[in-house]
Parts: C-alpha cells; structure tokens; sequence
C-alpha cells in the first residue's frame, strides 16, 4: 500500500522476483509469496518489480478488501475492472466462479508476453478468491505467469485459513519471499536524507519501513511510542478543510474513487490537492488511497461514534447515487452498517448474501444474513424466521453446527409461534441434522421424531418427504439397515409424486447406503443415481452428499481405487462450491484411506486439515484424530494415545460403529504394538459384539485380528472379511497377498509376523522400514531374532528423506533400475529380493505415481527429476 | 506447547558449513520452520556427527515431520519431552 519512493535493502528479494520471472518467461509458472508485519514495504516491493519489468509482461493486479464481510473474488473484479475484455464481461453475465476462473486462466495462458499477477493482502481473502489461488496454484506451471501472492504475517491465526491454501500450492513451483524490517543502517540512511537525527528510531521501529517514513515526516520531537501516534502527527498539522476531507476518505477501505469522493465531500472536495500535497495519500488510477492501511485505520479508530456514523451515511448515500451494482453490495452494506442505517443494512444484507452464496462464499453469505439479522428486531417474525433460515443454511454448509442449531432453534419457535407447522417440520429435520454433526446422536433422533410427527398430521408435502429423508439417514448411520430403508422408500415415492428431483436424490442415497451396509451390490448404483441426478439438475448439497456417502463406504469396503477416484472428484466438486461441511468430511475418510494405502504423509495432512480447525465438528473431529492416532501409533510418533483417547470420549458421544470400530481397532494395535496383547484383545472385545450384529465383514475384521493376536477368543472367521479370515485359518500367506492385492502394503507386511519363514519376514521388514513404521518394524525384528536370524538388518538402510511422490527408499531403487529398462528378474538379481517382490514394488510405483505402465512410470520420474541425485532433488 | 526430542540418522556425516552459506542455510530453516509454528531450540550432534538430537517446540509430531521434510532432513524417532531440574517435583 506505501508508494516506492525509494526502495532499501530489497536487491535479493528482487532479483529473486526477477529470477522467478525468467523461469515463468521460459514456460515453467512460478509462484511467488510475499510476506511480513503491516508496513514491511510489500507494495512498495511489487510496486518497484512490476515498474522495472513494464514493457516485457502483462500486468494483472488486484487486492483483498479489509471491509466487515470482504467482497466476493474482490481482487478479481479489481483485474477484470481494469483488464475489461472477456473477463470482465464474463462477471458481468454473471457466469458461474467456473466459468470465471477459467476465462482468468485462459487470459494467463496466452504465451507471450509473460504475466504477472499480484494478489494482494490476502489475510483479507474471503474464501472464492482462496479458491482463486488454489486453482491458478494448481495450474501455474503450465503458464508462462508469475503469481505473486501477499499477506501480513503478524498477528494471524494458526487456523487462518490462508495457511491451509497456501499449504496446498505445489511445492516445486512456489519461491518463499519473506520481508523483514530495514537495518539501522539503512534507517540512518533515511534519515540523513532529511537531515534528522535517527537516534533511537530503529530500536523504536524495529526498522520498520512505513514506521520509519512516517516518523521521519512528521516534524514532532522525539519517536511517536507507535506506528499510530506517528499517522496521527502527522495528520494533526493538516488545515481543516484538508483534515474533514481526510476523515471522509478514512471510512473507506482501501481505496476511494475521485468520483465518489467528489460526491460525497460536497465543498470540502476543494481541499483534494493540500490533502495529496501532504503525502499522506495519494493519487492512483482515479482513485485515491491512504499511504498504507495503518494509516487510515489509525484516523478512522479516532473519528468520534457520532461523526463516524455520519461519514459513512455521506459515502452510502454516494454510493446509492452510481446505482446498485451486485459487485458492489458488500460494500453497501459495510457503510450502511457503519451510518447505523437500520432500514439499509435490512434491504441490502439479504441481496449481498444470496450473492455472495450464488458465487460460492457461503462464509460471507453467512455474515451478510447475520448482520441483517442484527438488525431486524423490528421485522415481521415471518421476514426475521426467514432470515434465520437462510443463515442456518449457510451455516450447516460450512460447517458452523452449532451457530446452525441456533439459528434454527429460534426460526422454529417463531414458526410455532406463526402457526406454520410445515415450516417448523421443516427446521427440525434441520436441527436433527446439525445435531448429528456435533455428535449428540440421541438428540437427533429426537429432533427427527419429531418432525415427523408434526409434518405427518399435515397433508404430505416437500417437507414430509425430507423428514423421511433424515430419518433413514439417522438409521444408515447406525448401521440399521432394516429401518432405514422403509423410511427411504417413503421418502423415495413422495418426492417422485412430488417431482421433486432434489429429495428423490437424498432418498436414492440414503436407500443405496442402507443397501451396501447390507452387503446387497445394488446398493453402489442406488447412490452412482442420486449423484448423476444431482450432478444433472446442480443440487449441490445432494451431489456433495452423494460424493461423501459413496467415498465413505468404498473406504470401508476396502474397494480403494473407488475411494480413491470418488473422494479426489468430490473434494474438488465441493471446494469449487465452497461446500465446507462436505470438504471436512471427505478429507477425513480420505486420510483414513491413505493410512490404509501406504500414503502415510498425505494422510496426515488430510487429518491435520481438521484436526488443527478448532471450529469443525465434534463428529469431523472424531474421524481426522482417527487415522491421525493410528498414524502416529504405526510410525511411534508421540501424542497417540492422547488422539485416541478424545476420539474414544467423541465416540462414546456418538455411539455409531461405523466411528467406534475404527477407534477400537487403533487403541488395540498400540497395546499391541507397546507390547500388551492381553489389553490389545480386551480392547476390541468392548465392541465385537455390536459389530457382528451388524453384519459387516471388515467391521468384524478390524476388531477380530486384535482379539486373535492377543490370545482372545475371536469370532467365526466367516464372519470376518477374507484377509482376516485367512489370518485367522493360520494361512498368512494368503492373508499377506490377499491384503497387498487390496493396496494395503503395511497390513500385509504385519500378517507376516504370524510366519516362521525368516524370508517373508526380512521382506515384511523392508516394507516396514520403508514405511517408516518403528514400532512393527521393532516387533518383526524381535520375531525373527525369536527365529535364531542373525545379522538382521539394523533399521531403514539410510536416513530417508520424504519423498516427493511418497516412494519409500526401495521404492526408489525400483524406479531407478526400471528406467535403465531392467526385467523384474534383473531388477531381483541386483537388489538380492524375489521377483515376486519387485513385483509389489513396481505396483507400488505405478499407483503413486498415478500412472499405467512401467513406461509411464520411468517418463513421469524424468519430467519430476526423480532419477537425479538425491541431493538436488531434495533442494 | 509440547516440546520434542527429535533423533536423526547422518550416515555419510553432517556437514555445517560455518561461512555465510551456513547462516544462511539456517535461516531458510528457522523461515520453513516458521510456517509450521515450529521453533528449533538446538541440537546436540554426536562426535563423527552421524546422528543429531535436535529439541523442537512445536505443535505437534506431525509439524517436526512437516518441517523436516521441508528442510530435507531425516527423522528417525520423535519423542515428546519435558525438563526434569532438581525443581521437578515442586
């Protein structure tokens, strides 16, 4: 935001922009980060970077706005505002934040000349410009563009959820720009300019350069204790006219346009040139804007209640002159709010939430219906039940249960209160939903209940039918079966009477769901219709969750190449849409699917994703600390047992199995893997039972192998799924193969601890090693020195560092061989293993690789340099 | 926030250059560090400087393993840790 009057001790940080600029110019994106405390000199870096390189790129800039609720893809509308073209006219015809993106990206992707974008300050981001980023992330280095992305650093939060974006770009592409504040020489420098003593400046100003200049500007003796007192010196010489013109400007974030300015100063527009002349803004594009953000907000903090409230109604009543832009709401209702214009903020606020929830903000939509909310004391109960409505939607979508609960509790008693009983049916199947989430089971049976018995005394309509819709979804997820499906069915042929494709989806779910849970294959097509009939008629909620429904059970059902294509493709389906509730769901089944598969580093950054986020869901929470305490159990990691206790306490909340066998399962294997088999067969014996009433072979599985390794008493292997039961016949072998042919590489090298066959074990041993999991890889050691073994190899043969596409250490050596296009049985000869274990090996490649043959897979290591030294690899 | 005892494993030897590229090969280490909460409060390294025991504060294992990966460096074991000083007990 400050201007570049000169730039200091910023030569490495450019010629690493620069440097960054010549590999996007060679075809090969890049992507910048800009980053440091509020005044650092951010803007002046770019400003200084985008100057020296004009002539040879297209420039594309835009910022976060700091308003109340941030404008939708602000920086966008900032580019497309002034780019015009396709882009512009793209947002003008409202096309989808799809069809947007695209349009950007086709724009970048022109080849020449090369393109910088900057997105500014995206502490300020709201979540469909964090999408932005992640899409161009994704794609950058197939552009000949240069993304340069900033924020400030001080003072954000560890679950801001900027981290998380910026943990998602691709690594290799992506050069880390940190600013820090100036030396004291170069401050003494400054200050040598104006002939000031700098005594004591840098210590005051941490060399902070905004700090710096405005101290230095500001004839005041001595250094202001603050970045503020130093603004508000300086402002405090200003004439008066000059000083009321600069207290309008300061109510506006950001930037003011000349025009607005103009109107809504009236007379005092005539003190536009002191007020420039004084430096303390400046002029740009028709515009003008403070030197920097600290700057307006430290004169706006100081504007009296009264007079505050008055320059904001100046600026509303501007703004309502250039006419109603959809664009531009959120910023109506930022100063409707700020003139305490009650009758504004309740005819604005509801339009910028429906806008901002067509556009896929819903946490903004969210605060745009609050803020109506707060001021609708004096709305018919009707308008304020509705408006509680939409905000516990968008509650429930992004995952903010209880805020929903809420919401919803006081829409429903309104409704009561109206005497709209159909309505009221209709808030507790929501209630009895969001009450599921935050794992308080009972209640939700509860809330269900009782709408069906309030909407069931009315003629059928829309609501019954999802009232049914709850009630089979609260039965599935108790693994019933038997009585969610009457109530499927029901719901199935009134919304089919009712033509009413959204329910009719949530029925097909929830009847396939129950049929899987069966064992009935039928089951799988029953949920393929509801998302194809979702997808076709954009029901995003049902299509959402259809995608969680379907990955949920692949993953159960060990049918993980399903899992795997399902959970990819919703979670990008419900980022795209912003649909938070579904995003956090299919994150933690996938984190479970890739403890199970081998992909142990990517698992724990699906389950990091929520376990970090304070605010998600009791019922979220408990299936990401699942795969995340059994990950730190497999690799010896501390904190296991705290993460399975809380889960342990979350699931005992929940009582549902399909939460509480995972949970057991893990608790026993760290007994077993600490060396208490006893307490590892006792712990899956709390819940066998229950598993086998359900009927569900892997149910049984998880829990039987505890009980059977630890001396219990093990259920029929029949009942267990069939890697288990081989287990349980004695036949490891079969088991091993049967496990490895499901992708599941540590449970297969663990069924050899049950062999006598040092081999099999020296192998397993490998795998283990690979995997990085300690405390197995101590208990076959044990086992093969119980064998009399002697030189067993004494742990992983070389420090290993993580992998770019997670490929252990043999792995490695695999792919490095198959690229001087040896056989597997020249591969075995050299690496003194079985061919039949090169075999696993090279399956292992082609699937995290994501690739189909060996070819592929030699042709994907060149383009990745991972047939390179190690060490310039590692960078 | 807990701190960790973090082992690794140097086969062929660390190597810490004690010019300038060392500096500033820590502070693009304290930087990666940074990112994740992750604060490195040092190391002890073994005479022929094949294994480190590094103290971390951080939020938890899975940040030491983030960072580590980042810094391209091993991790052979992670424990969590606490000081016991003659004041242990009071």
């Amino acid at each position: 935001m400050a201007d570049a009057t000169e730039l200091l001790e910023r030569e490495s940080q450019l010629s690493e922009l620069t440097g960054s600029l010549e590999s996007a110019r060679s075809g090969e994106g890049r992507i910048a980060l800009v980053y440091g405390e509020a005044g650092i000199g951010k803007t002046a870096l770019l400003t200084q970077f985008t100057r020296l390189h004009a002539r040879e790129a297209r420039l594309f800039w835009g910022a976060c706005d700091p308003l109340s609720t941030p404008r939708p893809l602000a920086p966008l509308l900032d580019i497309a505002w002034t780019q015009g073209g396709q882009l512009a006219g793209r947002i003008a015809a409202g096309a989808s934040r799809e069809a947007i993106f695209q349009a950007f990206f086709e724009e970048l992707r022109l080849p020449k000349p090369s393109a910088i974008v900057v997105i500014e300050d995206l502490h300020w981001a709201d979540e469909a410009t964090l999408d932005l980023v992640k899409f161009l992330g994704r794609r950058a280095q197939r552009t000949s563009a240069l993304l340069v992305l900033t924020w400030r650093d001080d003072g954000m939060r560890a679950d801001h959820p900027l981290r998380a974006s910026i943990g998602e770009l691709p690594r290799q592409v992506v050069a880390r720009i940190p600013l820090r504040g100036l030396s004291p020489a170069a401050v003494e420098s400054l200050g040598a300019r104006v002939h000031r003593n700098t005594e004591g400046l840098h210590a005051a100003t941490n060399g902070n350069p905004f700090f710096v200049t405005e101290v230095l500007a500001s004839d005041a003796p001595g250094v202001p204790p603050t970045v503020r007192d130093a603004v508000l010196a300086r402002a405090a010489r200003l004439p008066p006219p000059a000083r009321e013109l600069c207290e309008l400007a300061s109510v506006v974030p950001s930037r003011v346009e000349l025009s607005l300015l103009e109107t809504a100063a009236g007379g005092t527009f005539a003190a536009l040139d002191e007020l420039l002349g004084s430096g303390i803004l400046s002029l740009d594009q028709g515009a003008v804007a403070f030197r920097h953000e600290l700057a307006r907000r430290a004169i706006e903090d100081t504007l009296p209640p009264l007079r505050g409230r008055e320059l904001h109604a100046r600026i509303l009543a501007a703004l309502h002159v250039r006419g109603e832009d959809p664009a531009q709401l959120a910023r109506l209702v930022h100063h409707a709010a700020g003139a305490g214009d009650a009758v504004s903020v309740l005819r604005l606020a509801p339009s910028a939430g429906e806008h901002a929830s067509r556009l896929g903000a819903h946490r903004e939509a969210e605060a745009h219906f609050s803020m109506a909310l707060r001021h609708a004391a004096d709305l018919p109960p009707q308008r304020r039940a509705q408006l509680l409505e939409a905000r516990a939607y968008e509650c429930y979508l992004t995952d903010r249960m209880q805020d929903g609960i809420d919401s919803c509790s006081a829409a429903r008693a309104l409704w009561a209160r109206i005497g709209d009983r159909a309505r009221e049916g209709n808030c507790l199947c929501w209630l009895s939903r969001m009450a599921w989430y935050t794992a308080r089971t009972e209640e939700a049976h509860r809330y269900g209940d009782l709408a069906i018995e309030t909407l069931e005394a009315l003629p059928p309509g829309p609501e019954l039918a999802m009232a049914w819709v709850t009630r089979a979804g609260l039965y599935a997820s108790a693994n019933d079966g038997p009585k969610a499906i009457p109530s499927a069915e029901k719901a199935l042929r009134l919304a089919r009477t009712l033509g009413n494709r959204e329910i009719e989806a949530h029925a097909l779910n929830m009847l396939g769901t129950a049929h899987i849970q069966l064992g009935d294959e039928e089951g799988w097509t029953l949920i393929e219709e509801s998302l194809r009939l979702s997808l076709e008629h954009g029901l995003q909620d049902a299509a959402g969750r259809a995608y969680a429904n379907l990955g949920t059970l692949a993953v159960e059902e060990h049918r993980h190449q399903l899992a795997a294509r399902v959970l990819d493709e919703g979670i990008a389906y419900a980022t795209e849409r912003d649909l938070r509730t579904r995003i956090t769901c299919m994150y933690c089944w996938r984190a479970r699917l890739r403890a199970e598969t081998g992909r142990w580093t990517e698992a724990v950054e699906d389950a990091a994703h929520i376990v970090d986020n304070p605010g998600c869901s009791a019922l979220f929470r408990l299936a990401a600390l699942t795969p995340l305490g059994l990950l730190r159990t497999r690799r010896g990691d501390p904190g296991a047992r705290e993460a399975l206790d809380e889960a342990l306490a979350l699931a005992r909340e929940n009582g549902e199995l399909e939460r509480m066998v995972p949970v057991f399962a893990a608790r026993a294997e760290l007994l077993w893997l600490c060396g208490d088999a006893r307490g590892a067969a006792a712990e899956a014996s709390a819940v066998i039972e229950k598993a086998r009433k359900t009927g569900r072979p892997w149910y049984v599985a998880d829990l039987a192998v505890w009980i059977w390794r630890g001396g219990g008493e093990p259920p029929p292997p029949d009942e267990c799924a069939r890697p288990v039961a081989l287990q349980l016949r004695g036949d490891w072998r079969a088991a091993a193969e049967e496990f490895e042919r499901l992708g599941c590489p540590y449970q297969a090298a663990l069924a050899c601890y049950e062999s006598d066959d040092p081999e099999a074990i020296r192998s397993a041993l490998e795998v283990l090693d690979g995997l990085e999991a300690r405390p197995g890889a101590a208990r076959l050691r044990r086992r093969l020195s119980e064998l009399g073994v002697r030189g067993i190899p004494r742990g992983p043969r070389a420090a290993r560092r993580e992998h770019p596409f997670d490929l252990t250490a043999r792995e490695q050596e695999v792919l490095n061989a198959l690229s001087l296009g040896l056989s597997n049985g020249e591969i075995a000869a050299r690496l003194f293993v079985s061919p039949k274990t090169v075999d696993h090996h090279v399956s292992a490649i082609l699937t995290k690789l994501e690739v189909p043959s060996r070819g592929a897979a030699v042709a994907k290591a060149r383009k990745n340099h991972l047939l390179e030294p190690e060490e310039a690899r590692a960078k | 926030m807990p701190r960790y005892l973090v082992e690794r494993s140097f086969p062929e030897g660390l190597t810490i250059p004690i010019d300038s590229s060392g500096e500033k090969l820590c502070l693009a280490v304290i930087a990666n560090n940074g990112e994740d909460g992750v604060t490195w409060v040092h190391s002890y390294v073994s005479d022929d400087r094949s294994k480190t025991f590094c103290v971390y504060d951080a939020p938890s294992p899975e940040a030491v393993r983030r960072t580590a990966a980042r810094n391209s460096l091993p991790v052979d074991r992670i424990t969590q840790v606490r000081v016991l000083d003659p004041y242990f007990y009071r």
